[in-house]
């Protein structure tokens, strides 16, 4: 009788945590493609401005650093804006950043925010600009890219795990679609 | 029926304990949230940048970041803010983001 107990204990509270799971795991993987949560969009008086939340996942491969980034882009100039944060320890002066994916390599020069401390590293906030057609075969690549950012002292590489890649990738494509699919006349 | 019971129970007591990750919204769902909403208007014109600062809780018990809108704006170096909105997720109470949105230039 006792034992009878003991295991619909059990039962109701693996069903619990079952529940917790199959919850958890339908909001945050399978509504991936949902897009509404990673984007806002504002209507200006010359075009429609996009932003894209951001997105965590690059790490340093040689150190502790890690990248964030975010984006923005205006239908008016046609081109998207990149920041990216970077935490790190070390005392950096970032030039450029270059960000190899598939076959191809594209170099870019880094134009200061801020830099503040971030509990014990440092917050290096930087910005790039690109073009949509460039954003869009970013995230169009077969495998994560790799970014190298050149400072003053070092190169830092970074690089992301496919998983985490694939999710984002899908995620900024929907969108860059939806940017389109408004643009068209 | 008995194991029924206890299984609300459970997922009620987790949901309306004071454990709980929930972010101020204008509409709170207790299993999940996922909502926008305005905060600020001001007179300036036009907004070419948005800038966004984000919090974070973990079941009610740990809460982290720095969601001003001073550190939004700072974040894409705008200077003049248009409008502020909020974005307020939260899954089954156990993890919950604020995210504030500053556009401007």
């Amino acid at each position: 009788m006792a034992n009878n107990k003991i295991t619909g204990g059990r039962t109701v509270l693996l069903s619990f945590f079952a529940f917790l799971f199959l919850f958890v795991s339908h909001t945050s993987v399978g509504l991936s493609q949902k897009i509404t949560k990673h984007y806002a969009s504002s209507i200006q008086e010359n075009g429609v401005l996009y932003y894209v939340f951001p997105f965590e996942g690059f790490k340093e491969v040689d150190g502790k650093g890690e990248m964030t980034y975010d984006i923005t882009y205006h239908t008016a100039n046609d081109s998207a804006v990149v920041h990216i944060s970077l935490y790190s320890p070390k005392n950096l002066g970032l030039q450029s950043a270059i960000i190899n994916y598939d076959t191809l390599r594209l170099i870019t020069k880094l134009q200061k925010v801020l830099v503040e401390s971030y509990k014990k590293d440092w917050h290096y906030r930087y910005k790039f600009k690109l073009t949509l057609s460039d954003l869009n075969s970013i995230f169009n690549a077969t495998v994560p890219p790799v970014i190298n950012i050149t400072a003053d002292s070092e190169n830092i590489k970074l690089h992301i795990r496919n998983r985490k890649w694939r999710k984002q990738s899908d995620i900024v494509r929907k969108i860059i679609n939806l940017i389109k699919l408004n643009n068209e006349e | 029926m008995k194991k029924l019971i206890v299984l609300v129970a459970i997922v009620a007591l987790f949901l309306f304990s004071s454990c709980a990750a929930y972010v101020a919204s204008p509409a709170l769902g207790a299993l999940y949230t996922d909502v926008k909403y305005p905060m600020a208007v001001t007179s300036n014109a036009n907004s070419a940048k948005v800038g966004s600062a984000e919090v974070t809780s973990i079941l009610g018990i740990v809460a982290t970041g720095d969601a001003s809108i001073d550190a939004a704006a700072k974040s894409a170096g705008i200077t003049k803010i248009h409008h502020v909105d909020v974005h307020a997720t939260s899954i089954l109470g156990i993890f919950a983001t604020y995210t504030v949105l500053v556009y401007g230039e």
